[in-house]
């Protein structure tokens, strides 16, 4: 039984030093952890990637908590690993913002960049499954990361309807350069978890219909084709504002338009 | 008359008038401080309402500002913690580790703090828990339209964090840029590394004037103190943000001491309360032993000069007149003896302010004016009663007594 136990460990310390030595042999292109993350990125897969400081039992811990955790999800996640302090992984370990973080981290990044899940020290198989997100919600978390307001134009064709009253919104100079349109299918499965988290009823959706979220994950409202582009501009308003509170720092925050009562 | 009867007797004025010039003084004084501490207060329970403080579980709490010069230190790994809980309602999270050091020949507080620009991953991480730990809005959650404008050094005061910081930059407190004589741009030798001046902060009147703040890690790595800090300030967005938070920090950082900042001036809203009371006890007493006192001098006074009015009234001298020499007196003594003790009050209190409850004290002229009509009032009702004595004096019966 030990010896069952042992090898495995005794590999995954091998990976993990050889990984440290792979590292520092790299061209002067791309980094291990980039070239993995782009490979990735082109077979669609979510890649789990364990930052450590060390290949001590926490790392190998959580490593194998990942390992087992993405076995059932076979072909759609990866399992990687990196040293925080590789000087050859800097620039995505700054980009994460992880290199102050508590270690060992694993960091899953959907194929299309999107950061979707940070877990340090353990993870679950909960957290796995909840970090590899539907295609539409991986798109939103992209724009969002971005500091974009997402609307999720909602359709059952492959045309892609967008409320008249959005467009104009779009049109705003306030707003023109932070709007990003993602669009997403009613009838498709793949989306249910989405549907259910922004409280959608796909049935009750007749005509043109969006989603606005703000950053950081805000639900700010549904809007139809009936609903107006001062509307909108208002729920995205009254979203800025934390709370009716009257000493909120936000509710001091000069608006442009009067708030009105949004659909949240 | 009333003029020269007083330069006769300047030890008897003084005597007669000095319960009512300590009352006063003593009233003024308190006064001051009490208000301007509880300004002092209010002030920051309206800026920093919604701001919580995370420190070494042995610090204590004092001040907000000094709140991170306990000496004790805390993870820095516990500012990507926070972000991490995906906590509701947090805005900002600063992280701030203080050192001694020497610039220009001054000892400074080398303050550490991470400019904004490093954390905008961290808050990008909000949106994962928030779609990967689903559940329905509580409390204040709000979208994140706009950023405050952090650009300036100035931000530091304003909103308690910078944008930018760059590795080499300093900026300076307020004392520290007018005791070494240093200005935006110039070059300085710190800890043995090189920085240039990114700005002067304005004057805050706190702490933060005599401080040198560099980045964290820039700090960190000249101080070698590793990758701590002395405290981290959660910025909520409003006060019941700051409210539901402190127990989810509590419970997340269970080796850290959480608090707010009306947890950080409940010391000084209780002094404040005590100086309230005191001030009122000081009333009582300046009414009953000022009132008393000038009372019984000016009916000595009377009982004295029973001769000199009753020869006034044989000379047509009326009784309105003589209560009025009376009372002209008083008003007088109690007049002199509060713009005394007002000016003595001031000056306790101006020069006291700042040790006592460290706070900066400015003249409150309605509390002065009031202070000054009160003891003036105070003196014209204590000698009320003996000047209608004398005013009641038979001038045959005072002849009769020679």
């Amino acid at each position: 039984m030990k010896n069952h136990t042992l090898l495995p460990l005794c590999l995954l310390g091998t990976c993990l030093a050889f990984g440290n030595i792979a590292s520092a042999q790299q061209p002067g292109g791309l980094s291990p952890l980039q070239t993995t993350l782009n490979e990735s990125t082109e077979a669609g897969k979510f890649t789990f990637i364990v930052f450590h400081r060390d290949s001590g039992e926490s790392t190998r811990s959580l490593h194998q908590q990942a390992q087992a955790g993405t076995a059932p999800h076979g072909e759609r996640a990866i399992v990687t690993t990196a040293r925080v302090d590789d000087p050859a992984e800097r620039s995505l370990v700054e980009k994460f913002g992880i290199s102050r973080a508590p270690m060992p981290m694993a960091v899953v990044v959907a194929p299309n960049g999107a950061v979707t899940g940070l877990f340090p020290r353990t993870i679950s198989e909960e957290q796995i499954a909840a970090a590899i997100v539907p295609p539409t919600m991986m798109r939103c978390m992209k724009e969002l990361q971005a500091q974009k307001l997402v609307f999720v134009c909602l359709t059952r064709t492959d045309q892609v309807e967008v409320p008249q009253g959005v467009q104009a919104v779009q049109q705003f100079p306030q707003f023109k350069d932070r709007i990003a349109l993602v669009g997403m299918r009613l009838d498709d499965p793949a989306e249910a978890r989405f549907y259910q988290q922004m409280k959608l009823d796909p049935r009750q959706i007749k005509g043109p219909h969006a989603v606005l979220i703000a950053p950081p994950g805000v639900l700010v409202g549904q809007f139809d084709s009936q609903a107006a582009a001062e509307q909108i501009a208002a729920a995205i308003h009254q979203a800025g504002k934390c709370c009716e509170d009257a000493n909120c720092k936000h509710n001091h925050a000069p608006q442009t338009t009067r708030p009105a009562t949004s659909p949240r | 008359m009333i003029w020269q009867e007083l330069r006769s007797r300047p030890w008897a004025v003084l005597s007669n008038s000095l319960a009512i010039l300590l009352g006063v003084a003593a009233l003024v004084a308190i006064r001051h401080i009490t208000v301007h501490s509880e300004q002092e207060v209010s002030q920051q329970l309206a800026q920093l309402g919604a701001n919580i403080l995370v420190l070494p579980q042995e610090a204590t709490l004092q001040d907000y500002y000094a709140a991170d010069q306990n000496g004790g230190t805390i993870p820095e790994e516990h500012v990507s913690e926070i972000y991490l809980a995906g906590l509701t309602g947090v805005e900002q999270v600063s992280a701030r580790l203080n050192v001694p050091a020497n610039l220009g020949g001054h000892d400074v507080t080398f303050t550490g703090i991470l400019p904004q620009s490093e954390l905008e991953a961290q808050t990008s991480w909000q949106t994962t828990t928030l779609f990967t730990a689903p559940k329905d809005h509580e409390g204040c959650t709000k979208a994140k339209l706009s950023t405050a404008n952090l650009e300036s050094p100035e931000s530091l005061v304003t909103h308690r964090a910078i944008q930018n910081l760059k590795a080499n930059e300093l900026v300076l407190g307020a004392d520290v840029a007018e005791r070494a004589a240093f200005s935006a741009g110039d070059t300085v030798e710190l800890l043995g590394r090189s920085f240039t001046i990114l700005g002067v902060l304005p004057a805050t009147g706190t702490v933060d004037d005599s401080r040198v703040f560099a980045h964290l890690h820039t700090v960190q790595d000249a101080s070698g103190s590793g990758p701590v800090c002395n405290a981290i300030e959660v910025i909520g967005c409003c006060e019941d943000a700051a409210g539901d938070l402190v127990p989810k920090l509590r419970k997340l950082l269970p080796s850290t001491k959480v608090v707010t900042i009306s947890q950080v001036v409940q010391t000084q809203v209780g002094v404040n309360r005590l100086m309230a009371n005191t001030s009122w006890f000081v009333l009582v007493v300046l009414v009953v032993v000022g009132g008393v006192s000038l009372a019984g001098a000016i009916a000595a006074n009377v009982r004295e000069r029973r001769r000199e009015i009753g020869t006034l009234m044989a000379l047509g001298a009326t009784p309105r007149f003589v209560q009025r020499l009376f009372l002209g007196k008083a008003l007088i003594l109690g007049l002199t003896a509060g713009t005394l003790g007002c000016v003595i009050g001031l000056v306790t209190a101006i020069l006291a302010g700042p040790s006592w409850a460290g706070v900066t004290v400015f003249v409150l002229p309605a509390t002065s004016f009031i202070a000054v009509l009160m003891a003036t009032a105070l003196a014209i009702v204590s000698a009320w009663w003996p000047a209608r004595h004398a005013a009641a004096l038979d001038p045959c019966l005072c002849f009769q007594e020679v």
